[in-house]
């Protein structure tokens, strides 16, 4: 290809960035994204916490405009599900990944061309706000069955100050593993 | 973002400095001064040409190269400095491809810390040949604006596909 038809391609994709980057979809995305410490941007937009966006306009953001967005859209869902809109249901392949990344599995699928070890990573990184948990230290719920001898000793590692709940004997003694 | 790179290299170096008075004069575990080069978004937001006509955006992550590197610097750089700007280092900087011909520029020079930024236009060499996909729409734009004179040539230069970045298509990396 001859280098002026080069440029003018180009420039007309230019062109279409520059639109992109000025439509309401991004600008909500980048608002929310921002305000929730998981992306910053060199555009005057304004952080804003508390903005409501749909998830689509999310999607879209991410595959015209700004790649990074679908990079950190998982973690945004996991802890800020109610930020967003029309998330019943979500696309099955973002399901998957939200599925992955609350299991803290080892590996998951990738979603739109980004490996999911990069949204893991987002996923388990500390927050802005301080409030919200990484998901590795986010607890679930299980029913263990111990002996009586082995549930006394931690009920009294308890009682004696130590520990501030059953559930952290256990976590240290696995720690000590 | 020259001033919060400034801040938290200072920050080290200062800690450098303190970690050093701790021990006798003649301590062989007295740190050496590092040098640290910044790439990627970072190096970009940095730098006045490339932030003032390139709409850049970026995760929390930071990629910088400590050369004379000590793991003790690295993990206070982590674990303490960065993270109090809610930033990390990225643990795979080191294995960032750095085109030949690549210049780096002094930001600011410490009395234990010495900080360069990778030049823009290696920045988007880089990334245009080795990580296109998450970079096509910053490659568009900081080939239309005329503004990195040498960018395209060495882009092809380097294996890089000039023509993905006027084509539609998409593929997986």
């Amino acid at each position: 290809m001859k280098k002026n038809d080069f440029l003018k391609k180009i420039k007309q994709k230019a062109k279409q960035n520059e639109l992109n980057r000025g439509d309401l979809r991004f600008k909500k995305t980048i608002a929310l994204l921002k305000g929730k410490g998981l992306l910053d941007t060199n555009l005057k937009i304004h952080p804003t916490p508390q903005i409501r966006i749909d998830v689509q306009d999310a999607l879209w953001a991410g595959r015209n405009v700004e790649p990074r967005i679908l990079e950190v859209l998982p973690t945004a869902l996991l802890h800020y599900r109610g930020n967003f809109l029309n998330t019943n249901p979500l696309p099955v392949e973002l399901e998957e990944v939200l599925k992955a990344l609350r299991n803290d599995a080892l590996h998951g699928p990738d979603f739109e061309g980004v490996p999911f070890e990069k949204m893991k990573h987002w996923a388990n990184t500390q927050l802005k706000d301080k409030r919200t948990k990484p998901t590795r230290e986010k607890k679930v719920p299980k029913y263990i069955r111990l002996k009586a001898r082995h549930l006394n000793k931690i009920k009294s590692l308890v009682a004696s100050g130590k520990f501030k709940d059953q559930t952290s004997v256990i976590e240290a003694a696995i720690d000590k593993l | 973002m020259k001033d919060l790179l400034i801040a938290i290299f200072k920050e080290l170096s200062d800690w450098i400095e303190a970690y050093n008075l701790e021990l006798d004069p003649d301590d062989f575990g007295k740190l050496k001064p590092v040098e640290v080069r910044i790439l990627g978004q970072m190096t970009l937001l940095a730098n006045d040409v490339a932030a003032n006509i390139l709409t850049l955006q970026r995760t929390n992550d930071l990629d910088a190269v400590i050369e004379k590197n000590d793991w003790n610097i690295k993990r206070i750089l982590d674990k303490e400095i960065l993270r109090k700007h809610g930033l990390e280092l990225d643990p795979q900087s080191d294995d960032i491809w750095i085109p030949p011909g690549a210049k780096y520029h002094l930001l600011q020079d410490f009395k234990n810390v010495r900080l360069k930024l990778l030049d823009a236009e290696s920045a988007l060499v880089s990334k245009a040949v080795k990580a296109r996909k998450k970079n096509k729409i910053l490659i568009i734009d900081a080939l239309a604006s005329g503004q990195f004179p040498n960018l395209a040539k060495r882009i092809e230069a380097h294996g890089g596909d000039l023509e993905y970045f006027i084509g539609d298509e998409d593929e997986k990396e």
